[in-house]
């Protein structure tokens, strides 16, 4: 890995197009801004390696587990529009 | 040809071109959006590059959830304004059935006219300070 000292408002470049500066320095936390081009993706890291996680795991469902997910959401739909209207909503009876 | 549906005939207006790719799945780029049969209100995000890659997703309108990403985000799904965006939920549902969990954090925007699609991670957007 290559390993590199920056003071505040010092950047790196990386390629033609990319440029990290150092925005701010705290007692254990440093700001950076980061300059890329719209098809170049910038995410921390651990956000990234969530949503990868969690794409992955999406990935993977059985299509018999997606159609008893979709029976269970229609049931708790049909359960949610038998109940009867609470006090103080208006309904019409004949 | 789809992961569970067979074969199935997917019409121009359900295609999409992902511009910011899904996590962890940069080299797919064409997808096709299809209702699963028997299972409302699931759909396959279907990869057109690779028979087995297929993601259960839902209508964000349809939990009604509402999501706006910046005018980055706009200009890359070639969309004028956020009327032209349809957002869509990936599920991870266990391999029984009886838990999902949508991921919230980062939705697919599709441009509904021009076709592209993102997923955009909401969860890290922070402005200058």
């Amino acid at each position: 890995m290559l390993v590199l000292s920056r003071r505040l408002n010092e950047t790196i470049r990386i390629g033609d197009e990319i440029c990290i500066r150092v925005v701010g320095v705290g007692p254990d936390t440093v700001r950076l801004g980061i300059e890329a081009p719209p098809h170049v993706s910038v995410h921390r890291g651990e956000v990234y390696e969530r949503i990868q996680r969690e794409n992955m795991a999406a990935a993977h469902a059985p299509l018999i587990a997606m159609e008893r997910a979709a029976s269970l959401i229609r049931k708790q739909d049909a359960s949610d529009a038998q109940k009867p209207p609470r006090k103080g909503e208006s309904h019409s009876e004949s | 040809m789809t992961r569970d549906l067979g074969e199935v005939e997917v019409a121009p207006d359900q295609v999409v071109e992902f511009v910011s790719p899904l996590l962890g799945f940069e080299g797919h780029r064409r997808f096709a959006i299809v209702p699963v049969p028997h299972a409302r209100p699931f759909h396959w995000l279907q990869s057109l590059e690779e028979q087995g890659l297929a993601f259960p997703i839902v209508s964000a309108a349809e939990l009604c959830v509402a999501f706006a990403g910046d005018d980055l985000d706009l200009q890359r799904l070639g969309a004028d304004d956020w009327s032209e965006v349809d957002f869509w939920i990936i599920v991870a549902i266990r391999a029984d059935g009886g838990s999902l969990r949508p991921n919230l954090m980062a939705p697919v925007a599709v441009c509904r006219r021009s076709r592209r699609a993102a997923q955009l991670v909401l969860a890290e957007r922070e402005g200058p300070k």
